[in-house]
């Protein structure tokens, strides 16, 4: 009955996009840092200013105790301490402001770029995508990438900072640069070990995690059912039942922090204790003096940093990895250059009855070829139907109409002037479609309805939801026009007919209806037929149909099977010549993986 | 039922559950007292020490530092005790939140009749992440780095009684002056989450519908609308930005004031002898290796981190399920399952024309009632009516005498089956789907409701009850699923069975084994039509047709109703020949 290859030939699905070789579009950091290079390099100006100033901090302190212990006047040293100490202060407040600015910059740039990408990139990129996955490359992939700049930044001049401090050590005594170096490098060695650790217990965590949010998504589709069953609570349980392995996945996160942060405490202290030891010592025997032993204790804090910059490097790491989750979107090229980037000559269409042929159409699909060299003539005015069974390439050829899809070979031609010559917005605003299932953009109804052409006026509007057999629906929404879309409770049908408005208010002398009419009734789907024979006499229409009255009401029908044109006729001839064409309505229902 | 304090629910509940929980919360104050013992010892002992040294005195010198040795084992021992702890404290705090957001989502969806947005599920698990991800690090390094500042300026009253007590005063100033801060901070903060999730939202509605906007000619403009969007987050962005700098000069105020104080009193102090040079190298320690850094942690975290999570909390507790009424004792079912429905009114809006206008009728008990009419009439609205789901404006439905609105929900809902068109399909196995609502079909059962919805074809392709289904059904077709969803319904107890479009995505001959397997089983049908041979398989049918209402036989429509007859007229001037071998009503 139904074919079970429908599910799985629908090409939306996450693992083409994951699985897709890694892509290089120059998104390497050098790319990044140009989107903010003036913020980049003032967030790098001020980091080294406050590093620097931490640098100076504790000879200029030590200098300052010393004179005051030796009873020396101290003006002097305190003005340089009150001076490094507002400008520190200084640094610092302006290092945040321009490690936000940068971050900022950057992930506008990207979410820019990505943006028109998305768009330029069509119906082929928009069915090679899920939309949750491309909104997340959007806004928390582009973020995480933006952020990765100042922290590569910060990275960079806390190392310096980190070996200055090590250097000071050094200078002060090289005894002490020695107990540092003895007791960091196991430190180091261990945090390694256990980042590792940290990084898998959390990864499965967010599994889980995600196992949860599925199960919320599906209720929610599911919720008037769950309504209607009073199955709420039972919904609540079943949700959340993946809860104790989370909590699991939790507590290991835990134990991994506690194993890092004892060890790492004890062996820190360790470090401490011998720099200190070895400064007491150089006090002891006159080579160092007291405030000597404060500098000390202060350089340790600051070589000891690089240890606290491990989250720095985990921010690094997955700017990188969320860089390239942009980059591969960035990277698919789109179908045809977009038409503003790549000045060229266009032809203009003269008027004309919106006559459409196919010629010698080929279409391929990931490794299958879904239209194989299609000639087909729409007379202009005329209503064409094609039929066929799913999976047969009726919406590939009506995408090809308006230039959605461009065919691999063979040309597509409105009143005889080949639509590859022509500029895809002056084509499609002589072509308009309406869907299977639409998707409205804009705030309100009315916006919604007047999408690709805000100056159509409230007369035209109307006129075209009576075309569509919706003025009753929309007068019934608490607004009418004005009612904010999210407020409109939409069924299928209702979503239909406002996308048949939507393209009878868009106009143009090419009508495209892909299975327009299929969560209408027979009567609506009937009454709407008729309507817009009336609204649009003289338009021709293409129209995919999966119902045999659909197509009986078109003046001639085209028959597709297996990527080809079967037949070209009216329908009642084609119904009484062939069993074959008849079994096409008996079979399968409509499907959301048809093309 | 749980009790919540006053205020806002998200906080409250926080609130609530570290209540619950304030056991573990005295176990980690008690451990992070013994973890912060190396900083308190730290300056005093590093001073006593340098005396010592000063003197020559390198035996005792050393002997002091060692010390440090025991009180950093003791503070790695606490350390280690105290983490069991966290996490019984954040990890329930979070299932907490996880499960009443998901209630709300639940509760709010199902009561909602507008478009559904699923990428609030991704908003909401984010933000109970966030909530998690705070409380994590606030227990883990702002209560270390708290403890740390008061250990320090403890041991810095120790040693320097003086230098500590101007230090608390400046600290406690510049604390106090965050404090005046943070509600203007908290305002920016929460404006820039709202600005984060619109251009999620955009964006959702732009990438979905980038097929429209392309064959609209208004790519640009889709483009446009998520652009504002995200310039404006960045705006916000930069804003909050700005407004915590200002709390940044502050820690000059607490962190590096005293030690400019404690230097130039230096010589008097010594002089005086107040204090040691040792005294003067400790204090020196305790000012700028531990209380000038945890001050500068805690503005630049801690202030953020707060204000997230007070954001975060609050924008949950919209989230959450409105506190239900105690449910009414309504009446029980009735053992008789006609439907009455009496002078019926609705509407969606003050502004709105009605839906239903004074619509009257009756179903008796194992009638078969279609209902037909054009999409958008409001058929879909009678069904939510009849199922109870819709209250009328005007008049009632009662089902065996009783209003449905005042029948016991939990009695009404096992009586009553009503399948939508968009079947709900589970992840789980095909026997869970089925038995959803009957938990104690047996093995008989589920082979004659296989058999009569006609779900073989589906169970050989998957292999058997027991073979698992994905996550929203995915490797389901739309009428697989449709199957599904009317299988499980004709298992269920329910004895009034309302089938809104349930058949759409089923093929003809398909739909008629269905409805004919439903005509079948006891109780009432009701057939929100899709197709007009629903019609025909009738006993009765109801034509919706604007602001009249006409009920009667197919037939006797046929006959009596132009606009059914053009409609069935319709039909037969399309497809006659798949109307026509359909099977008819049985008998």
């Amino acid at each position: 009955m139904m074919s079970p290859s429908v599910a799985t030939d629908r090409p939306r699905s996450p693992g083409v996009a994951a699985s897709a070789p890694p892509a290089d579009v120059g998104l390497g950091w050098w790319a990044l840092v140009r989107m903010a290079p003036a913020n980049t390099v003032a967030n790098l100006v001020w980091l080294v200013l406050a590093n620097g100033s931490m640098l100076l901090l504790p000879a200029v302190s030590a200098a300052a105790v010393d004179q005051v212990i030796a009873g020396q006047a101290v003006g002097g040293a305190l003005a340089a301490l009150v001076g490094l100490l507002a400008l520190r202060m200084l640094a610092e407040a302006y290092g945040g402001l321009t490690r936000v600015s940068a971050a900022t910059r950057v992930s506008v740039a990207l979410r820019y770029r990505l943006v028109r990408h998305v768009f330029a990139l069509g119906v082929p990129g928009a069915r090679r995508h899920v939309t949750g996955d491309l909104v997340t490359r959007l806004t928390s992939n582009t973020t995480t990438a933006g952020a990765a700049v100042p922290a590569l930044v910060t990275a960079a001049v806390a190392a310096a900072a980190s070996l200055g401090g090590l250097v000071a050590l050094w200078l002060i005594d090289w005894r002490l640069g020695v107990a540092f170096l003895v007791g960091a490098l196991p430190a180091t060695l261990l945090l390694r070990l256990l980042m590792n650790r940290a990084t898998s217990s959390y990864a499965e965590y967010l599994e889980r995690l995600a196992a949860i949010a599925a199960r919320l998504t599906d209720a929610l589709t599911g919720r008037r059912t769950i309504r209607a069953s009073g199955t709420q609570r039972r919904e609540m349980a079943r949700v959340l039942a993946p809860l104790p392995e989370l909590s699991r996945a939790g507590q290991e996160t835990w134990a991994v922090q506690r194993a890092v942060s004892w060890q790492v405490d004890l062996l820190l202290t360790g470090v401490r204790l011998v720099v200190l030891a070895v400064a007491g010592l150089g006090v002891a025997a006159g080579r160092l003096s007291p405030g000597d032993v404060l500098a000390a204790a202060m350089y340790l804090t600051s070589a000891l940093a690089f240890l606290s910059q491990v989250d720095t490097l985990i921010k690094l790491s997955d700017g990188r990895a969320n860089t390239s989750r942009v980059a591969a979107v960035l990277a698919e090229r789109p179908q045809e250059p977009v038409a503003d980037a790549a000045p060229r000559q266009y032809r203009a269409l003269a008027a004309g009855p919106g006559a459409l042929s196919f010629r010698g159409v080929r279409v391929r699909l990931g490794d299958q070829l879904v239209l194989d060299g299609i000639d087909l003539d729409v007379p202009g005015g005329a209503a064409v139907a094609l039929v066929g069974r799913s999976g047969a390439g009726k919406t590939t050829l009506a995408l090809l109409a308006g230039r959605l899809l461009t065919p691999d070979s063979g040309t597509v031609l409105i009143d005889g002037v080949p639509t590859a010559d022509l500029h895809p917005d002056a084509l499609r605003r002589e072509v308009s479609y309406a869907f299977d299932r639409p998707v409205l953009l804009g705030g309100t109804v009315r916006e919604a309805l007047t999408y690709g052409r805000p100056e159509t006026s409230d007369e035209e509007v109307w006129r075209a939801a009576r075309a569509a057999q919706t003025v009753g629906f929309i007068r019934r929404l608490p607004q009418a026009l004005d009612t904010a879309l999210a407020d409109a409770p939409l069924s299928g049908g209702e979503l239909q007919r406002l996308g048949l408005a939507r393209a009878v208010a868009h106009g143009g002398r090419l009508l495209v209806l892909d299975d327009a009419t299929s969560s209408l009734d027979t009567v609506t789907e009937a009454e709407v037929t008729r309507a817009l024979t009336e609204v649009l006499a003289g338009c021709t229409r293409l129209i995919v149909a999966h119902r045999a009255g659909t197509a009986a009401r078109a003046d001639l029908v085209a028959w597709l099977d297996a990527g080809r044109i079967r037949a070209v006729a009216p329908h009642h001839a084609l119904w009484e010549r062939e069993a074959a064409y008849r079994s096409v309505f008996a079979a399968d229902p409509p499907e959301e993986g048809d093309r | 039922m749980r009790r919540r304090g006053p205020g806002s629910p998200g906080p409250a509940l926080l609130r609530q559950e570290l209540w619950a929980r304030r056991r573990a919360l005295a176990r980690i104050a008690l451990w992070s007292i013994v973890e912060s013992l190396p900083v308190l010892l730290s300056g005093l002992l590093v001073s006593a020490a340098t005396d010592r040294f000063l003197t020559r005195d390198v035996g005792a010198g050393l002997a002091l530092l060692a010390l440090l040795l025991p009180t950093a084992a003791a503070g790695a021992v606490a350390t280690n005790r105290l983490f069991p702890w966290l996490a019984a404290l954040v990890e329930p705090v979070r299932d907490a939140f996880l499960a009443e957001v998901t209630k709300g989502a639940l509760l709010a969806a199902t009561r909602s009749t507008t478009r559904l947005d699923t990428t609030s599920v991704a908003r909401l698990t984010a933000q109970v992440q966030t909530v998690r991800n705070i409380l994590f690090g606030l227990l883990r390094t702002v209560r270390q780095v708290l403890f740390t500042f008061v250990a320090a300026l403890v041991g810095l009253f120790l040693l320097a009684p003086v230098v500590a007590s101007a230090t608390a005063v400046l600290v406690a100033l510049a604390f106090a002056v965050i404090g005046l801060l943070v509600p203007k901070l908290a305002a920016r903060h929460r404006t820039l989450l709202l600005a984060q999730e619109e251009v999620a939202g955009r964006a959702g509605v732009a990438f979905e519908g980038v097929r429209d906007a392309v064959a609209c000619a208004a790519q640009q403009r889709a483009a446009a609308e998520v652009e504002r969007a995200v310039d404006d987050e960045a705006t916000q962005a930069l804003a909050l930005a700005r407004a915590t700098t200002l709390t940044r000069l502050l820690v000059f105020v607490g962190g590096q004031l005293p030690l400019l104080m404690l230097l130039v009193a230096t010589p008097g102090l010594l002089r005086s002898e107040s204090l040691t040079v040792g005294e003067v190298v400790g204090a020196a320690t305790y000012l700028l290796v531990s209380l000038e850094p945890a001050l500068q942690r805690i503005v630049g975290v801690v202030v953020s981190w707060a204000l997230d999570l007070v954001v975060s909390l609050r924008r949950l507790g919209e989230a959450f399920a409105e506190p239900e009424p105690a449910e009414p004792d309504g009446l029980p079912a009735p053992d008789r399952y006609d439907l009455r429905v009496e002078g019926l009114t609705f509407t969606y809006g003050a502004h709105a024309d009605p839906v239903l206008d004074d619509l009257s009728l009756t179903i008796d008990e194992g009638d078969h009632l279609a209902v037909v009419g054009s999409s958008g009439i409001g058929k879909s609205t009678l069904a939510n009516l009849l199922a109870g789901l819709l209250v009328p404006c005007r008049g009632a439905i009662r089902l065996g005498g009783v209003d449905v609105t005042r029948l016991r929900e939990s009695e009404l809902r096992r009586t009553l089956g009503l399948i939508p068109q968009e079947a709900y399909v589970f992840a789980g196995t095909l026997r869970e789907n089925l038995t959803y609502l009957a938990p104690d079909a047996t093995e008989r059962d589920l082979v004659d409701a296989v058999a009569a919805v006609g779900l073989g074809p589906l169970l050989s392709r998957l292999g058997g009850l027991d073979a698992r289904v994905g996550t929203g059904g995915a490797d389901l077709s739309q009428g697989e699923k449709q199957l599904v969803a009317l299988g499980r319904v004709y298992l269920s107890p329910a004895r009034v069975v309302i089938l809104d479009e349930a058949t759409a995505n089923l093929d003809p001959v398909a739909e008629a084994r269905a409805e004919v397997a439903f005509a079948a089983r006891p109780g009432t049908l009701v057939v929100i039509a899709h197709r007009i041979t629903s019609a025909r398989r009738a006993e009765r049918v109801l034509l919706l047709d604007g602001d009249r209402v006409h009920l009667g036989t197919h037939d006797e429509l046929v006959r009596s109703s132009s606009s059914y007859a053009e409609l069935v007229g319709w039909w037969d001037a399309g497809g006659t020949a798949t109307a026509s071998r359909l099977p008819a009503r049985p008998g």
